[in-house]
């Protein structure tokens, strides 16, 4: 009786000791997946933040285009649009427009721009600028000030008058919204 | 005696090596399990870095490439000393007869104002960039082969088989020179056929 009690302990130790490393095993891959996931999703969120970092840059790209080809400051000869060229009268009458009429054009230039600020500076031969949009949100739309990114992109500036193109730049800073 | 056959089937199952002979195959399994999983992770990684990294090279080669060939455009298109910049080079390169603010001639009308307006933009917004007015009668650009510019020095200007160059290059060291394609604004000058170029390229990074 004795024999056959100590094999039968010695058979269920031995029992216990395989579920126990089956237990272990399961244990150890469970936590491999765990691991590998939790690595792999911090590395997604990695990949996710550049994408958004990459659409945000294109959406620069865009918005640096549409104000490029905007016809309210484009230069213009007989009719033909000239690339790359503002004509600094309708500049200055942007600029009047959106400081001094906000009220009855904001609304339509924030809906295209989004919160932005757009400033064109002549570096050559008289060196002055212009602010001619700038919108950086309101109690209702926030925006994160802080989020500014700028692109640059030379252009020429013509008087119209005198048929005299200057060297300048137009600076774009585009801001995100605080959601 | 029956205690001393038990303890001794548990010290032979453990230290006499059966319990290893038993679980060899179980103990190889586990590891070539962790092993696949963790090169599958890896080739993971790897891909999705790789793809992200190329959509950075196309967004940044856009840009880089507008502002070449925009700063390139408008350069030659600026008034300047009562003409127009592209005159100013073609009088610069052939004749010298115009003269301008200060008594400057045109060529060094020409230096003056590149050198004030690199330094108020590309260099002002920290970019990598190289800037160069070449005289040629030959329209394929000397010196770019395979997309890779070859380094010809900074701020020179001289004569090379009659042929006038001005180069200015911003590249720091580790990069090998100007990969991406210059925007490229040629002129032509007078009735021989001779072109002068002014090219502007960001640096490869």
């Amino acid at each position: 009786m004795r024999l056959f009690s100590d094999n039968k302990k010695f058979s269920n130790q031995k029992a216990q000791i395989q579920m126990g490393e089956t237990i272990f095993i399961v244990i150890f891959i469970i936590l491999i997946i765990v691991f590998g996931l939790v690595f792999f999703s911090k590395a997604e969120g990695e990949t996710i933040r550049d994408k958004q970092k990459q659409f945000r840059e294109l959406d620069t790209i865009t918005s640096a285009q549409y104000v490029a080809s905007l016809t309210e400051l484009k230069c213009s000869s007989y009719g033909a649009e000239d690339l790359s060229c503002f004509d600094k009268i309708k500049i200055k009458a942007f600029t009047n427009m959106t400081q001094n009429n906000w009220d009855l054009v904001g609304e339509y230039y924030v809906n295209k721009l989004g919160p932005a600020d757009i400033r064109i500076e002549e570096l050559y031969p008289n060196p002055q600028n212009w602010t001619i949009y700038n919108y950086t949100g309101t109690f209702d739309d926030p925006v994160n000030i802080y989020s500014g990114r700028q692109t640059q992109i030379p252009v020429a500036l013509l008087n119209p008058i005198t048929k005299e193109k200057a060297f300048g730049v137009l600076y774009l800073t585009l801001f995100d919204r605080i959601i | 005696m029956k205690n001393k056959n038990t303890r001794a089937q548990k010290k032979d199952y453990f230290f006499g090596g059966s319990f290893f002979k038993e679980k060899k195959a179980q103990l190889e399994i586990i590891g070539l399990v962790f092993i696949v999983i963790l090169v599958s992770m890896a080739m993971l990684f790897y891909l999705s870095y790789s793809v992200s990294k190329k959509d950075k090279q196309l967004y940044k080669q856009y840009a880089d490439n507008e502002l070449g060939a925009s700063y390139a455009s408008v350069f030659t298109k600026m008034s300047i000393c009562g003409t127009e910049m592209n005159k100013l080079l073609e009088d610069c390169i052939t004749t010298r007869r115009i003269v301008c603010e200060g008594g400057l001639d045109s060529c060094e009308t020409v230096n003056k104002t590149i050198l004030y307006l690199l330094d108020s933009t590309l260099d002002l917004w920290d970019e990598s960039y190289g800037f160069t007015i070449r005289w040629t009668d030959d329209p394929r650009i000397e010196g770019y082969t395979d997309g890779t510019w070859q380094n010809s020095g900074e701020n020179s200007y001289y004569f090379d088989d009659e042929k006038w160059v001005y180069t200015r290059r911003n590249c720091t060291d580790e990069t090998t020179g100007i990969k991406r394609p210059p925007g490229l604004s040629p002129i032509p000058v007078g009735t021989t056929g001779d072109t002068i170029s002014v090219e502007v390229g960001m640096c490869a990074q």
